[in-house]
């Protein structure tokens, strides 16, 4: 049953699900900055601030944080709310969506910081078709939205998920509802049957992990010492003079960015300052920040001309060995050279199958919304909670695949305790 | 006003209603077409089994009558699914029918405040939009403040035995006719339901040699929590199967069967199939459990559970003369099917007063439920409420995390039935919260808040709660292969009773104790999972819906959830959300309107 409970707690990334310097979450309920305070640094200064304070700490060992606190009455949801502002990385959204279900947070449902805000007076919309429009828009997919193939194809999984599960449910629930003597069926616990679905609804649920990947191109950064040619290689990457190329070492300061196709995939292209060892304090900044576009890549195209250098490099990283039309030596490495051409086309190769299997997909499909995410995370945790208690009780057990109907439900439509007894009557012969 | 409250049939709906409230201090008068009749056990001679034995506790931790009746008079007792989790198991009964329906009379009649009267009821008297009374089939006008209607599978019965068919709600026992068209003259809906029952056969007539025999459980543990414990002979069950001779000749009848012929157009419950749907609906099975159960101990009848049919007598007798053990079985009663005439439940709100005229009340299988444990909850609900609504003072509605008995009504009056509504645990999804063994820590407070239960009841809770918490601590102060006793007994495999030979005192507490607190420990961590939702879940419930609200005046709302609102009308948000189809922008919009309202 979807609920619309109005007071418990929830949360939600604020801001586009994609790496960035800053990225907000909001979270609005009863109690909320008292939980988050659990897991803040210093603690009691969140606790004990007055309403609209922005609070600077530490969020665990995840992040510095800086949270906006609202007390009842005031914010945007006008309910006790805040705003926590962290650094925009991918892992640290996932360990603080992560710590917030923890701390008894749900993922809010779509509108639903809009629908609080009316309901405690904060919005003067005299129409509440607004309002439907917007819970609307996050509602489970429905077969009538199954128009985009990538939401037709995900419906029909999560509805197969859902079919299976029933299938799996229902002699259970024959067990619970009918005396043992009254089923002459032989019953085990569907050990294997439970494990392989909790497979595939866990390989669905970590497309989502990688759908930045794809909704904004993947990070490619060209690492490597100063005067490697990577300004070179970026040019002619991007096919137009967007780097300054100069033989002078240290060239490039600030890392530049930019879009581009590389055999088809999209890629957010960066070039990087030389990394070495340097006085010279705007460098030093310069080669800091490039490290940190380094850390947060998604591939790393390291080059140099230099075959030692090359070898101490990180084996996942693509190593090129550069300006190949001067050097002799011999390598393991792709031999590039800018000038002459050689070594680009395969290195583009080789760059677009390493993204290929960058990008999780399930048969195509992908999970593109954090909600989905979620939904599909609970039930596959719920089937797990099913299998330990399956010892304990069946009763345990069934109410917790009962829960993961309930999850994948709220992402498709739910199930009613009248299609689980229809699944009953349907497949068993019972009754007096 | 001749009496507060009228309660119309004597079934098992009726007599609790008519107890609850004549024990509640309003002047009852119990009318029922026959008092030959009164707690009759229609079809199987059986009381309890899983979530209807819950709901037998409940009933009896409100202070409710069903769970003595069948203490008294039952001949076999057994736990049902002990080994499936708590959660689910349950007791079940064989109950001797005459002493049962003896006592159910006897009890009546001892009832102060509440008269018995043979009569049938064939309209009501109203004032404005209230009810006031009823009038009777001999001509009596009876005025009253509240009605009762508990008409089971009479109003407009008729039953069917292949072509033959009678005016009659049980076989040999008149329909109720006058009622219906009444109800449906003043604008009520009603709508037809069928159901059917097994032929009884002698026991003398059997060959047991050829049967399993199934014995009941010891001890007993008695469904009253005012019972204490007995010991009792018990009577066994049989088991015989039905074989491919017996399905062919059912196939080769089936035509002959009204139900297939088109006769019968009342929707039956699909969880309890006739013989000839199971053979029809399962072909590949090449047999079909049938339990022999004991009628009574003073009468040679015997129940052929599931082969409940309305075949043609000449085909039932082929047919049971086909099974194992059942060669030269003599039928005393044939089976038969009953259709009648219900209430779709949508029509009344979760106290079961009518939504269309104050004062009356539905309960039983006239709201389209089946089973007297179903009707007797339901009984016991509807005579709390007329009570109360003759006090002038709030209903009880219990809650889906409360009591079965909560999920079971929730469920008639927010969603409706297609078919015989029979309660299952699936159907609840608080269901480790509402074990059986625990209904009186749910309930039995307020049974006593209404003037229900009795004080003594109250305080026998006080001392089992004392009790648990006393075999806890002594659990906590002691250990077990090097394990604190408490944290020991968390394990699955663990079980209480194979501690006291090492912590001796348990044996100062009942098994059934001791039994209790050990699934108490083991659930523990689990039911504080279930409470998080179940907090949530009450939250909902109390966003109230005035039953006032205009929903004509919301013009965002989907006209398709406006209808289903304006129908149902539903107390709550929680209420409105199990509406089936309605929509959750429907709930938001729903949300800021009472906002709006609120603040005006
Ligand atoms: C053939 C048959 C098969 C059944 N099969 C099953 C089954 O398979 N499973 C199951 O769980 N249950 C079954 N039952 C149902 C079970 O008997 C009922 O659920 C239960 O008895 C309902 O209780 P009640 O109080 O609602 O109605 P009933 O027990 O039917 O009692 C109604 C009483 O009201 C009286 N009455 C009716 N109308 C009037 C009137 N206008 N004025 C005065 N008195 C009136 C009647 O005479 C009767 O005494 C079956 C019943 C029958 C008859
Ligand atoms: N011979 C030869 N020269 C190259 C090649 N690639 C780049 N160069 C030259 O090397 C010099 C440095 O090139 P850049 O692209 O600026 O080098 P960089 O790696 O960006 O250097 P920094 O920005 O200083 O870190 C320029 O003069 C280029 O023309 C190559 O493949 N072969
Ligand atoms: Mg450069």
């Amino acid at each position: 049953m979807k609920s619309f409970d109005t007071n418990d707690m929830i949360y939600a990334l604020a801001t586009p699900r994609a790496r960035g310097a800053l990225a907000v979450f909001r979270a609005s309920g009863e109690g909320c900055i008292e939980a988050l305070s659990k897991v803040f640094s210093p603690a009691g200064k969140l606790r004990d601030c007055p309403t609209n304070t922005c609070i600077y700490g530490r969020l665990l060992d995840i992040d510095q944080v800086v949270v906006n606190v609202y007390r009842n009455g005031h914010g945007y949801t006008g309910q006790e709310a805040f705003e926590l502002m962290c650094h925009g990385s991918l892992s640290a959204f996932d360990m603080i969506s992560a710590k917030l279900e923890e701390l008894g947070f749900r993922a809010a449902m779509g509108g639903e910081f809009t629908m609080r805000a009316f309901l405690s007076g904060k919005m003067d919309l005299t129409q509440s078709e607004a309002v439907q429009d917007i819970v609307n828009s996050d509602s489970p997919i429905s077969q009538k939205q199954a128009f985009s193939k990538l939401q037709g194809s995900l419906f029909k999984a999560i509805e197969a998920f859902k079919s299976t599960l029933l299938d799996i449910l229902a002699p259970i629930e024959l067990q619970l509802d009918y005396a043992q003597d009254d089923i002459e069926d032989e019953f085990g616990f569907p050990y294997s049957r439970l494990e392989a679905l909790i497979k595939d609804i866990d390989a669905l649920a970590a497309t989502y992990r990688t759908s930045p990947l794809v909704q904004e191109g993947a990070r490619v950064v060209l690492a490597g010492p100063v005067n490697a040619g990577k300004s070179t290689l970026f040019n002619l990457l991007l096919k137009s003079d967007r780097a300054i190329v100069s033989p002078i070492k240290g060239t490039t300061r600030d890392y530049l960015e930019a879009p581009c196709l590389i055999d088809g995939h999209k890629v957010r292209l960066f070039d990087t300052a030389g990394l070495r060892q340097s006085e010279d304090d705007l460098e030093k900044q310069g080669i800091q920040r490039s490290r940190l576009v380094i850390e947060d890549a998604d591939l790393v195209v390291y080059l140099s001309p230099d075959i030692q250098d090359l070898e101490s490099q990180c084996e996942s990283w693509i190593r090129v060995q550069s300006r190949c039309d001067e050097s002799v030596s011999d390598g393991p490495f792709l031999k590039l050279s800018c000038i002459t051409g050689q070594g680009l086309e395969e290195l583009c190769h080789v760059i677009s199958s390493r993204l290929g299997s960058l990008v999780e997909t399930c048969d195509g499909m992908m999970i593109q919304s954090a909600r989905q995410a979620q939904g599909l995370h609970e039930a596959s945790l719920c089937l797990k909670r099913a299998i330990e208690t399956s010892e304990i009780g069946l009763d345990l057990s069934a109410g917790h695949i009962g829960n993961a109907l309930r999850c994948l439900g709220e992402l498709v439509g739910e199930t009613s305790s009248d299609e689980m007894l229809e699944r009953i009557f349907s497949s068993f012969c019972v009754g007096k | 006003m001749d009496y507060d409250v009228i309660v119309v049939g004597g079934g098992h709906a009726g007599i609790e209603a008519s107890l609850a409230c004549s024990r509640m201090g309003s002047r009852t008068l119990l009318i029922t077409q026959s008092l030959d009749t009164i707690g009759r056990l229609s079809c199987n001679p059986a009381i309890g089994g899983l979530a209807k034995g819950n709901l037998v506790r409940e009933v009896d931790a409100l202070g409710g009558q069903m769970g003595h009746l069948i203490d008294s008079t039952m001949v076999q007792f057994r736990i049902l699914n002990r080994r499936r989790g708590p959660a689910v198991q349950a007791p079940r009964a064989q109950a001797d029918k005459f002493s049962y329906s003896r006592l159910a009379k006897e009890t009546l009649e001892a009832q102060k405040d509440l008269d018995l009267f043979m009569d049938t009821v064939t309209a009501l008297i109203v004032e404005g939009s209230s009810v006031i009374g009823v009038r009777t089939r001999r001509g009596h006008s009876i005025s009253a403040k509240a009605v009762v209607v508990t008409t089971g599978t009479f109003m407009d019965g008729k039953i069917f035995i292949g072509d033959y068919d009678a005016p009659e709600g049980r076989l040999g026992e008149e329909g109720a006719f006058g009622l219906g068209d009444w109800l449906r003259g003043f604008g009520f809906r009603t709508a037809r339901l069928k159901t059917g029952t097994p032929a009884r056969v002698d026991r003398q007539s059997l060959d047991f040699s050829r049967l399993e025999r199934q014995d009941g459980d010891v001890p007993i543990f008695p469904f009253s929590f005012d019972s204490p414990a007995f010991e009792r002979a018990q009577m066994p069950c049989w088991i015989a199967y039905t074989n491919l001779a017996t399905h062919k000749i059912i196939r080769d009848n089936i035509s002959r069967s009204p139900l297939y012929g088109g006769k019968i157009v009342g929707k039956g419950p699909r969880y309890c199939p006739s013989i000839e749907d199971k053979v029809i609906r399962f072909p590949d099975r090449d047999r079909h459990q049938i339990f022999i159960e004991p009628e009574g101990s003073g009468t040679s009848e015997v129940y052929l559970n599931g082969l409940s049919s309305s075949l043609p007598e000449d085909v039932q007798n082929a047919f049971i003369h086909s099974i194992e053990g059942l060669e030269n079985a003599r039928v005393m009663r044939p089976a038969y099917a009953v259709e009648y005439d219900f209430l779709p439940p949508t029509q009344l709100y979760p106290s079961l007063a009518s939504k269309l005229l104050k004062g009356l009340y539905f309960a039983g299988q006239t709201n389209g439920t089946s089973g007297y444990e179903e009707a007797a909850c339901q009984g016991l609900m509807a005579g709390i409420n007329a009570a109360l609504y003759f006090r002038g003072e709030q209903p009880l509605i219990l809650g889906r995390n409360q009591a079965y008995i909560g999920v079971l009504i929730d469920d008639l009056v927010t969603k409706g039935t297609e078919e015989p509504y029979r309660m299952f645990t699936s159907r609840a999804e608080y269901r480790l919260n509402l074990r059986q063994d625990t209904a009186d820590q749910r309930l039995t407070q307020i049974g006593y808040q209404i003037g229900l239960a009795s004080r003594s009841r109250v305080d026998a809770l006080e001392m089992k709660l004392k009790s648990i918490e006393e075999i806890k601590a002594i659990l906590k102060s002691r250990s077990v292969n090097n394990a604190n006793a408490l944290e020991y007994l968390k394990r699955p495999e663990c079980d209480i009773e194979n501690l006291i030979n090492d912590i001796p005192e348990l044996g100062n507490y009942s098994q059934e104790l001791r039994y209790q607190t050990e699934q108490d420990i083991k659930y523990d961590g689990y039911i504080k999972r279930q409470d998080i939702e179940v907090q949530r879940f009450v939250r909902l419930e109390g966003l109230r819906i005035p039953e006032s609200f205009d929903y004509d005046s919301a013009p965002s709302l989907s006209s398709e959830s406006r209808e289903k609102l304006k129908r149902i009308r539903p107390a709550s948000i929680g209420q409105a959300q199990r509406i089936s189809g309605i929509r959750t922008s429907d709930i938001a919009v729903l949300l800021i309107l009472l906002r709006r309202d609120d603040e005006d």
